[in-house]
């Protein structure tokens, strides 16, 4: 279990988190809602070791593991995708899965059913915006992550490619993972039944939501 | 082969070895101003260890390899927080540090063949390695290009292994390495005091061919060109480097008529390749849309 | 007393640091950049004006616009070629690579025009002159207060200006302004025609005061402003001002204390250290930061 206590983070002394709670069930699937610049980036940097809150802790099974870098996160099993998705233009897509031939051809039924098969050997600018998310994801997948977090992977899609998402990530998100998608998009929460949290002045409200 | 072939040729090889050095560091996204003083430590540890220690020169090749690469593993800790601009001015000043320190070295032995040591200013004199093996210009030429094509030879090798990917990775976005789980830190500082290594060992054989070095020589200019020679090269494949070396020393130094203004032209035809290629003539992306296309002819 | 004399001597001649890293910090304070071939455009500027000197022999009232003009001509040339084909994000890296290839190709010009190793410069013969028993050489005191003068001209044309606005927001993020309807392209040539004005001004009078031009001038101006103006603070102009006498303060009392030679160790250590300490420079921690977090937006 991944928990987030009492997280406090300032950006030039303004407030963004102020004491949120919150914690990550191997399993489960939570979807982590809010307007523009509530936090919920900042959260879910926090929570993947990319920024380190002021105050508060993140533990993982027990374990403090607050200051520990991102790259370490990483192994533990705590993966992330980014909201603005990052490929190296130089590199052909299955470079960037950054694994072996034999984990490829042993998910091969995942890429398949994905249908990104047919783009493994193109470059990124080649390739339409919902592939290359579903790219990132199964980078992330192919490590079998224990916590997947998602930035708003909504983020440039049509309707139709949202709801082909969401089948994707229904599809291969087994029940060993966590899967937390940061949006504000409501569409694809549903469509994956998530639990949804909002972050509203810096706090954490759960139920009672406003659609 | 005229004598003047085999000493441009033997220049070629040698300044080749700055050129690899300044490429490992750019594959991990960095740019040092400071390969020359790597250089210069190899050349002194090197004319050290054979012109006053009395070693064999694989020994003392080896030695300068280790040395230089202690050096540049300190840079690489001093630095550690560094990155782009700011690390390309500290290894410049880090450098020069080096090289003024190597004025400050004195400690000379008289032999029967003259003086013998570090001399501060007046430099490292009669390192009589050649002379003693009864080595030729080509013999030299021999030890020197085939140390190069062994080392040209594993990067090549190298180039499909994880550690490289994953260089290449922290050289190119460290986010993303970091969200699958590489440490940056590591490649860095690996990556750092290999090519501090790498200049060194072509130091300690530059020292022995010359049979004379001075801190002098291991000056910012040395540093510029090496740098300059990966950069055009490109850095999509272990060749590229030499691509550079051969358009400088081979193009413009052996073409006589031209090699009286090689500086004005080296500088001015390196800012219009960048301008051309930014990435170099081998880029990453032109590397990868070859490899695409052999993998298209394979299968049909 | 002797003690009080090093340091006066110091940071007077700091003063020709500062006026380096005036022009350095203007560039890396618009555009992001550092331009390494900024030293070796000065000493083509003079090598071209003593060139133009020797064959018409002029006095030095014009003397001093020619090494303006031509200080500014060969800057706006490192501009056009190193820097304006690179204007993207990518491009800070290998502008500064292109800076530092065409910095050789400038010194090798300078020396084919100025083939001797020392070449005279005309001095401006302001004595030397002596306040309670220490000595102050009049020269260095006109740089101390040129590079005042020029340093509160800038902060005033940066903060007070229109020009300065367009300057700012080009600085702070170049894509921004161009949306907004600057011609970041002319801001920058500009900016590097002022620097060339300014660089122009400070090798004058460096020049002046040492009366002698060699072929090291590019070299020294380079690591000189550069160090001035990173010990100072980055993109910082009253940092330029202040890292130049402090820098010249502390090769004073080294190369004093240990010997020559420990005036460009000290020049150097000074750099590594405040690099490795303090990166922003003392002046510049907010710039470092900003450029930091930008780098490291997710």
């Amino acid at each position: 279990m991944l928990e987030l206590k009492g997280l406090k983070k300032l950006f030039d002394g303004i407030s963004v988190l102020n004491g949120v709670d919150i914690s990550f069930q191997q399993g489960s699937k939570i979807g982590l809602s809010g307007g523009n610049g509530t936090g919920k980036s900042t959260l879910l940097n926090i929570a993947t070791g990319f920024l380190t809150p002021e105050e508060g802790a993140i533990i993982l099974n027990g374990d403090n593991i607050t200051h520990f870098e991102a790259w370490k996160l990483s192994r533990l099993g705590v993966k992330r995708t980014f909201q603005k998705v990052r490929f190296n233009d130089a590199l052909i897509l299955k470079e960037q899965l950054y694994t072996s031939d034999k984990i490829i051809k042993r998910n091969l039924h995942m890429l398949e059913g994905a249908g990104i098969i047919d783009y493994l050997y193109s470059f990124p600018n080649e390739v339409p915006l919902p592939i290359l998310r579903k790219i990132e994801v199964i980078r992330a997948l192919l490590d079998r992550p224990k916590y997947l977090f998602l930035d708003e992977p909504s983020a440039g899609m049509a309707a139709t490619d949202l709801n082909d998402f969401g089948e994707f990530l229904k599809d291969y998100i087994d029940m060993e993972t966590c899967l937390v998608v940061v949006e504000h998009r409501m569409e694809l929460m549903r469509k994956i039944d998530a639990n949804i949290c909002e972050l509203r002045d810096g706090k954490l409200v759960t139920g009672n939501i406003m659609i | 082969m005229s004598l003047y072939i085999v000493t441009i040729l033997t220049n070629m090889t040698l300044i080749s070895f700055i050129a690899i050095s300044a490429y490992l560091i750019l594959i991990v996204g960095e740019v040092s101003f400071g390969q020359q003083a790597f250089f210069g430590i190899g050349a002194y540890m090197t004319a050290t260890s054979t012109a006053l220690l009395g070693l064999d020169i694989v020994v003392a090749l080896c030695l300068a390899f280790i040395v230089s690469a202690l050096f540049a593993l300190v840079l690489s800790f001093l630095t550690v927080r560094l990155s782009g601009l700011y690390f390309a001015v500290a290894s410049l000043s880090f450098a020069e540090l080096l090289r003024l320190s190597l004025y400050k070295v004195d400690y000379t032995v008289e032999t029967n063949s003259g003086t013998v040591g570090p001399n501060g200013p007046e430099g490292f004199q009669n390192i009589r390695w050649i002379f003693e093996n009864n080595i030729s210009p080509e013999n030299f030429l021999v030890i020197a290009l085939s140390s190069l094509l062994a080392l040209i030879i594993s990067l090549i090798f190298m180039e499909n292994s994880k550690l490289f990917k994953n260089a290449r990775l922290v050289g190119k976005d460290q986010i993303v390495a970091q969200s699958i789980g590489i440490r940056p830190f590591f490649y860095r500082v690996s990556f750092i005091t290999l090519a501090g290594g790498v200049a060194g060992f072509g130091g300690g054989l530059f020292a022995l061919f010359n049979t004379y070095i001075e801190p002098s020589m291991f000056g910012i200019m040395l540093g510029v060109h090496g740098l300059a020679y990966s950069i055009i090269g490109g850095l999509g494949y272990p060749l590229g480097p030499l691509i550079g070396v051969f358009i400088d020393i081979g193009l413009l130094e052996s073409v006589r008529f031209l090699s009286e203004y090689r500086m004005i032209l080296f500088g001015g035809l390196v800012a219009a390749i960048l301008i051309i290629f930014p990435e170099g003539i081998i880029s990453p992306r032109l590397v990868s849309r070859i490899k695409r296309k052999l993998v298209e002819k394979n299968n049909a | 007393m002797e003690y009080i004399q090093i340091s006066i001597d110091g940071i007077l001649y700091g003063s020709s640091y500062s006026l380096i890293a005036l022009g350095f910090s203007l560039v890396f304070g618009v555009m992001r950049r550092i331009n390494l071939a900024y030293g070796s455009s000065l000493l083509l500027g003079v090598a071209i004006a003593l060139w133009v000197e020797n064959k018409l022999n002029i006095s030095i009232i014009f003397f001093i616009p020619i090494v303006l003009f031509f200080c500014s001509l060969s800057n706006l040339y490192v501009e056009r070629f190193c820097f304006a084909p690179h204007n993207t994000k990518a491009g800070v890296v290998v502008s500064m690579i292109s800076s530092f290839a065409i910095w050789m190709q400038l010194d090798e010009i300078s020396a084919q025009l100025l083939p001797d190793r020392t070449h005279s410069f005309p001095s401006l013969e302001i004595s030397t002159f002596e306040f309670g028993g220490i000595f102050f050489r009049g020269d260095q005191i006109l740089n101390i207060f040129v590079a005042f003068i020029i340093s509160a001209i800038l902060f005033l044309v940066v903060y007070k200006t229109r020009y300065g606005i367009v300057l700012r927001a080009v600085s702070n993020s170049a894509d921004t302004a161009k949306l907004m309807g600057c011609n970041t392209n002319l801001v920058n040539s500009l900016t590097f025609i002022v620097a060339g004005v300014l660089g122009g001004i400070a090798a004058f009078l460096v020049l002046s005061t040492e009366s002698q031009v060699t072929p090291l001038f590019g070299f020294w101006c380079t690591v000189k402003g550069l160090v001035a103006m990173m010990i100072g603070g980055l993109g910082s102009l009253t940092g330029a001002f202040w890292g130049g006498l402090l820098l010249g303060l502390l090769e004073a009392h080294f190369s004093y204390q240990f010997g020559p030679v420990f005036r460009e160790i000290t020049t150097f250590s000074i750099l590594l250290i405040v690099l490795i300490i303090r990166p922003g420079g003392l002046m510049g921690v907010n710039i470092y930061k900003d450029l930091k977090s930008r780098d490291e937006r997710i």
